[in-house]
């Protein structure tokens, strides 16, 4: 079984400078804008490595890159942002399973992420909460994980976290009670 | 979405320097989250998108022409 490298959030938003999207398509810029972070963000809890994140956000925002004029709404942009990244994600852990690969945590790699502004402390408080919520969430079935990590985004509705997990907008409701339940175990165990 | 309240319990205990009249003080503060979603959110505010990733992402789109629209769209 292959266990994935524990990680951190890098840094803190309010303490790294402004990212520069000036280099984007006009249009793209502002789709990458307002997308980029959630599903950085999940792609970095579901594979729990953050140089693997953000291969997977370029990888996305690529395809995105020759639909753009197809979608017809933010939230119909969203839940497609998201269904590919998830797809991308599943075939990259299930490459990771195959191969068996193991590996552990590496705190090298958390030092150069971090931004030149953050305090020692900064680091040391995201360091802390960021490995608590990737150790909780590796340790919930990934359905638990799917569901609470898509219904945190609040730009979504139960009828498309159904859509996105394969299930209706009932179960949706019916699951996520019992995955509040089990991350709110998950994570007490990890204090 | 309306959070379910069932997670309540400090999550972060942030320490900060604090140099009052010359002596340095330890202060702890709690923030407390009342769902798992508050605090996935949270944490998710904190996590900021690599800085390289645009500067790359440019790059890559650059070399590549944004797709034509779908071909029955030309006849709407």
């Amino acid at each position: 079984m292959a266990e994935l490298r524990d990680t951190v959030s890098p840094a803190t938003a309010s303490s790294g400078p402004p990212e520069d999207v000036t280099a984007l398509p006009p249009d793209f810029s502002a789709l990458y804008s307002a997308h980029s972070q959630p599903i950085y963000y999940l792609a970095l809890r579901l594979l729990a490595d953050p140089q693997q994140a953000e291969d997977a956000t370029h990888d996305v925002f690529v395809k995105a890159f020759g639909k753009v004029a197809e979608f017809r709404g933010d939230a119909e942009i969203r839940t497609w942002l998201y269904r590919i990244t998830l797809n991308h994600c599943s075939n990259l852990r299930q490459r990771w399973s195959a191969r068996n690969i193991h590996t552990t945590l590496d705190e090298a790699s958390f030092d150069h992420l971090a931004g030149p502004a953050d305090s020692p402390f900064r680091l040391l408080e995201t360091k802390e909460l960021g490995q608590r919520i990737q150790q909780t969430l590796n340790s919930l079935p990934e359905e638990y994980r799917l569901l609470l990590l898509l219904v945190a985004d609040e730009q979504l509705s139960y009828e498309q976290v159904g859509q996105l997990t394969q299930q209706t907008a009932d179960a949706v409701r019916g699951k996520l009670h019992r995955a509040r339940r089990a991350f709110a175990a998950a994570f007490a165990k990890t204090a | 979405m309306k959070p379910d309240p069932i997670l309540r319990q400090t999550t972060t205990e942030k320490q900060v320097e604090e140099t009052i009249t010359g002596e340095t003080q330890q202060v702890r503060a709690e923030q407390k989250f009342v769902s798992a979603e508050e605090l996935l959110r949270h944490d998710r505010a904190q996590t900021p998108v690599p800085e390289a990733l645009a500067q790359r992402l440019a790059a890559t789109v650059g070399q590549t022409e944004p797709g034509s629209p779908p071909w029955w769209r030309r006849w709407l």
